[in-house]
């Protein structure tokens, strides 16, 4: 149960933060008038793209791929902290 | 770091019985020596009084009565159960503080800091929202004025200083920690609750709760501020406003305290009992 819980609060923890910094990176790049395209691995996480007047953002499944590092991430730290109790 | 000039008084929610001292919000009781009832009858008093009464009625010296209400009132203070009311003048205290900083400073930490609760509403969602905007209200706006000057430095140094995006920047910040608190606050309706405040932490105190509500509460503080910045990041895709992005950033990051780093999050995966959490900062 604990570790369930530490991998699902982890996940959407992450996740949520991933997504909203992820907006915010790309909005800030398109009123700027920047053009990037953030990758883990060779995953897209955000990437803004300029062509001709047009400004086209793109959410990746990075972002997945980062949420999901977090929820593991969060449940071997809840693993260490429970046998350490 | 107790003086006794200082005077101590009962916190909301805690009452005295005979030889007894009652938290009606932890739903907890401490029994009372003869000492400690002197002490606590002279409550709103200056300490200094207790401590001639002291001495007066068991002969003790002056340094032993001194020691044994000012750590008495401390631990009572630590425990939240009293709230400390300062009286002596501002100059001495403050060099009292530097006194016992500089022998604290080694080890790398400051003296610690007495524990004040405030009273909270919990009575409607509404009410728990404004009782906690009201007992917290001066040290969000705090932590918003700090975040707003360390924004407008960091903006001239860049170059590219906007007073008007640093402000709602750092009104934002402001506004997460009163939701999350709010939050914490509402999710205890119908139970009474306090905050106890030490510097910059805050902690909600409550009587003991069943696993499903401990888990409600301890996510409903985190969660509320992170849905409202998934919320405004949303919208700032839609409206292209790069304010709004900024604004939902540091909102957004309250959703770690969900995970195992925040005390919350170690709630939430059953790291810590809910029981644990009614236990003083």
């Amino acid at each position: 149960m604990r570790q369930v819980r530490a991998l699902v609060v982890g996940t959407l923890a992450t996740g949520l933060v991933a997504f909203v910094f992820a907006v915010a990176l790309a909005v800030v790049a398109s009123a700027a008038s920047l053009a990037f395209d953030a990758r883990l691995a060779s995953v897209r996480v955000v990437a803004v793209e300029h062509s001709g007047n047009e400004v086209a953002t793109a959410l990746g499944p990075g972002l997945l791929l980062l949420a999901l590092a977090g929820g593991v991430l969060n449940l071997l730290a809840g693993e260490v902290m429970a046998r350490r109790r | 770091m107790l003086d006794a000039d200082d005077t101590i008084v009962l916190a909301s929610g805690v009452r005295r019985d005979p030889a007894m001292l009652v938290d009606d919000v932890r739903c907890s009781r401490y029994p009372l020596n003869a000492t400690a009832e002197l002490v606590l009858d002279r409550a709103g008093e200056p300490l200094a009084e207790a401590v001639e009464e002291l001495v007066e009625r068991w002969g003790v010296t002056e340094s032993t009565a001194r020691h044994d209400v000012l750590r008495f009132a401390w631990t009572l203070n630590s425990s939240g159960l009293v709230n400390v009311r300062r009286t002596g003048p501002r100059r001495r205290r403050v060099l009292a503080w530097l006194r016992v900083a500089l022998r604290t400073l080694p080890s790398g930490r400051l003296p610690e800091a007495t524990v004040e609760r405030r009273e909270v509403d919990t009575r409607s969602v509404g009410r728990a929202v404004v009782s906690t905007a009201r007992a917290l209200g001066r040290r969000g706006s705090a932590l918003a004025a700090a975040a707003f000057s360390v924004l407008c430095v960091i903006g001239s140094l860049a170059g590219n200083a906007s007073v008007v995006a640093a402000a709602v920047v750092a009104g934002a910040l402001g506004a997460a920690v009163l939701l999350h608190e709010g939050a914490h606050v509402a999710a205890l309706r119908g139970v009474p609750a306090a905050l106890l405040l030490v510097r910059g932490r805050v902690s909600v105190v409550h009587r003991p709760l069943g696993d499903s509500r401990a888990l409600l509460v301890a996510l409903a503080g985190p969660a509320t501020p992170a849905l409202a910045a998934a919320g405004l990041a949303t919208a700032s895709l839609w409206t292209g406003s790069a304010l709004v992005a900024l604004c939902a950033c540091p909102a957004a990051s309250h959703a770690l305290a969900a995970t195992v780093a925040g005390r919350d999050g170690r709630i939430a995966c059953l790291l810590v009992t809910a029981r644990s959490r009614e236990e003083p900062a």
